[in-house]
């Protein structure tokens, strides 16, 4: 030992500090720590016993069965009501009054922090929840929709930048479609060459070359009319949605709810009236005497959209052209025939 | 919403690195640690190699680098969701675990500046403990742990034991530092960080931005408290950090050289990253601005025997900029790193919120931590007017100019 008592002492603390943490370290690891490997084994069985924190969507229908049923026809069928919302435990055991340690019962019941509070489900409404699965990528596959905002935002002709998706896109029935996903018609999709081939491939293609089905091989007259009209910006696939189930074929949608017109044309003070022109529907159809069931497209269809008649396919009376498309697919040669086999 | 507005993601990057994950957090947590290793070495020069015109900082050079270590891991603690479950990698350290290692070699040199530090104030303990009356005796001895023997061979043996630890504490200061290079360093799937140079590089710039930080708190308790600089310490310090900051940027560059000649694979990703993407913080601001303005200046001030307040202006614009390039090196090697797509062939963004968990306001209110305490410790314990101070300065300072 030192001569000097403080030496000796602060070597005493020293010491004493490593022996107390190394003892202290000792005791503080797990007795099942190691048992199979580097962590605690103990862990295997608690974490089975661990209440579940989400609850699925059909506890949601439960109760918000008016929205599930929008939810369940649109695109966004796949995506989980708490992908969004966050876990439903407290609020579920809150609203069923199931006694839980999730929802802390000693808070008030209406205050901030709250039972009440707490039992919430988040609403997240900012861009960015929507952009990380929408956000214009090149690892996504093209058939996913995605945008660039900045260039959504100058197509549309939103003036401010600020502006949220929900103002235009209901994120329960972001499409608005008229039926379910699962009951639309079964249509070839849009293939490109490279699909099959690299991209140094040329055209003209060998005669008997399987089918690529682009809108304007089947539907050549009514592209063109297309083209000549005011909606000449937009991609067929903007009112057509495509909901992909293959890579040779999906649900195609015919886009009839005026709702879907109406996320580009409605009086809201985001888009800029001089560059397009916005309507208030119900005054509108007030104004021009239209029964509510009537479709935008039944009034501007000709005028500002494409003429159907010019469509190859069309006849008046019964859209035939599902009938002429379906006798197409018969077709050994096409690639029609092998989704049908797909599909056997 | 983000102030680099929606476009954040070039070309080819895969969905789940929309997010990058480690924040303005991971980079202070480097960039503090370096501030640690820094001011121990200036009083290292002092207390192991006897550079006598560097007494007058050595002392609060010591204690800033104890506070600065105090404050090293907290970025870390923050960026955590579950800050309590870190101390699990002490507890069960596994050697695949680069961090539980930091773990342990901080705790050690710990140990080693807080001895130091409390060997350096058992004579100042001491007097006050003999001083002082009531609690304020009570706690004074408690801190000198109830010994209050002070003689000519107390003091010796003081003396020496400082020296020891100074010395014990050089290559721990340098482990330490290098070590927070080797956590970047060895992550070889990340080619703006996979270099073993990534070590001495992080030693280097931690020497830097340590002496740069002494330089400015000089500057800065010198004018709050209104004594004289000592322009000898302070054409010291000059010298020091123009020859680490060469050495330094040298370094940087050479590891810049190194990977645009070898023209690997991931050259292409990387060339963009740093002529595009990092054009301003690593090009502009990190190799342009804050490294060759430095370099001119502190070379006429080493070289050149200037008028004084010319001098001090060169050494404290220097340092400044030079606490600004050590800060652009971090986020450069973070972010930059970070940005970088596993596909490597795209980038995602960054920049910090203001106001959120781990936004610009936490990083200012974590970094403004050390320098407050630091205050509060030299208003009980004096770090620059201690006893036998003014005399010295004024020998010192008077055989100059």
């Amino acid at each position: 030992m030192f001569r000097f008592s403080y030496v000796n002492r602060i070597l005493i603390i020293f010491f004493g500090a490593v022996v107390a943490g190394l003892v202290l370290k000792t005791a503080m690891i797990p007795e099942s720590f190691g048992k199979y490997g580097h962590y605690r084994a103990d862990w295997l069985s608690e974490g089975t016993q661990l209440p579940s924190i989400y609850q699925g969507k059909f506890v949601c229908q439960e109760c918000h069965n008016e929205i599930f049923q929008t939810h369940e026809k649109d695109v966004h069928v796949s995506v989980e009501c708490e992908n969004c919302h966050g876990n439903g435990k407290k609020h579920v055991d809150f609203h069923k009054k199931v006694a839980s340690a999730s929802v802390d019962t000693s808070a008030d019941m209406t205050a901030s922090g709250g039972i009440k509070d707490q039992a919430k489900m988040h609403i997240l409404k900012d861009n960015q929840t929507c952009l990380y699965c929408h956000r214009q990528l090149k690892a996504r596959p093209k058939y996913f929709p995605q945008i660039d905002p900045d260039a959504h935002f100058e197509l549309l002709k939103v003036k401010d930048k600020n502006t949220t998706c929900f103002s235009c896109h209901s994120p329960h029935e972001p499409l608005f479609l008229v039926k379910k996903v699962s009951e639309s018609r079964v249509h070839p999709t849009i293939n490109e060459c490279k699909s099959c081939h690299d991209e140094s491939v040329s055209e003209p293609r060998p005669e008997n070359h399987p089918t690529i089905f682009e809108c304007k091989y089947c539907h050549k007259g009514l592209i063109d009319d297309f083209k000549a009209k005011k909606h000449k910006f937009l991609n067929c696939t903007s009112c057509h949605n495509v909901y992909r189930i293959s890579e040779s074929s999906g649900y195609i949608f015919k886009n009839g709810n005026p709702k879907f017109c109406l996320m580009c044309h409605e009086d809201k003070n985001i888009v800029d009236s001089t560059k397009v022109p916005v309507i208030k529907q119900k005054e509108h159809y007030e104004m021009m005497g239209a029964t509510p069931d009537m479709r935008c497209f039944d009034c501007h269809g000709a005028e500002k959209i494409h003429d159907i008649s010019k469509n190859p396919f069309y006849s008046a009376g019964k859209a035939s052209d599902t009938d002429k498309i379906e006798k197409q697919l018969q077709t050994p040669a096409s690639h029609g025939a092998e989704i049908k086999n797909e599909q056997k | 919403m983000n102030p680099l507005g929606d476009n954040i993601i070039f070309d080819f990057v895969f969905p789940n690195e929309l997010h990058v994950v480690w924040s303005v957090m991971i980079v202070l947590y480097p960039y503090i640690t370096g501030l640690v290793a820094g001011a121990f070495i200036i009083s290292s020069l002092y207390h192991v190699f006897e550079r006598k015109e560097l007494r007058s900082i050595a002392r609060y050079s010591l204690v800033a680098s104890l506070v600065f270590l105090g404050f090293a891991t907290l970025p870390l603690l923050v960026h955590l969701g579950r800050p309590e479950r870190a101390f699990n990698i002490m507890i069960t350290p596994h050697f695949t675990s680069a961090m539980a290692g930091f773990g342990y070699i901080y705790l050690m040199y710990m140990s080693i500046l807080a001895i130091e530090v409390w060997f350096l104030f058992r004579g100042e303990l001491v007097e006050r403990a003999n001083e002082s009356q009531g609690i304020k005796k009570f706690i004074y001895t408690a801190l000198a742990l109830f010994d209050l023997t002070i003689n000519e061979e107390t003091k010796a043996f003081d003396k020496k034991v400082i020296t020891f630890f100074a010395a014990v504490g050089i290559p721990a200061a340098c482990l330490l530092h290098g070590y927070v290079g080797f956590l970047f360093g060895s992550i070889k799937a990340n080619p703006w960080w996979s270099t073993p140079l990534m070590l001495p590089i992080f030693i280097l710039s931690a020497i830097v931005s340590g002496i740069s930080v002494i330089i400015f708190k000089y500057f800065l308790v010198s004018y709050i408290q209104g004594f004289e600089i000592n322009d000898k310490c302070l054409k010291t310090l000059s010298s020091f950090l123009w020859g680490f900051m060469i050495i330094d940027v040298c370094m940087e560059l050479l590891e810049l050289l190194s990977i645009s000649y070898q023209q690997t694979g991931e050259w292409e990703i990387l060339s963009y990253l740093i002529y595009q993407k990092l054009w301003i913080p690593y090009l502009v601001i990190q190799l342009g601005i804050c490294s060759f303005i430095p370099f001119i200046l502190l070379g006429i001030n080493t070289i050149f025997d200037l008028k004084r307040s010319t001098a001090r202006a060169c050494v404290f614009i220097s340092s400044i900029l030079l606490l600004c390039q050590v800060l652009a090196m971090r986020w450069n090697v973070v972010i930059g790193g970070g940005m970088i797509s596993k596909s490597m062939r795209g980038f995602s963004s960054y920049f910090p919120g203001i106001f959120e968990k781990e936004g610009l306001f936490t990083a200012f209110i974590i970094f403004t931590c050390p320098f407050i305490i630091l205050y509060l410790v030299d208003r009980i314990f004096p770090l620059f007017k201690f006893k036998g101070y003014d005399q010295e300065t004024v020998a010192l300072t008077t055989d100059e100019h």
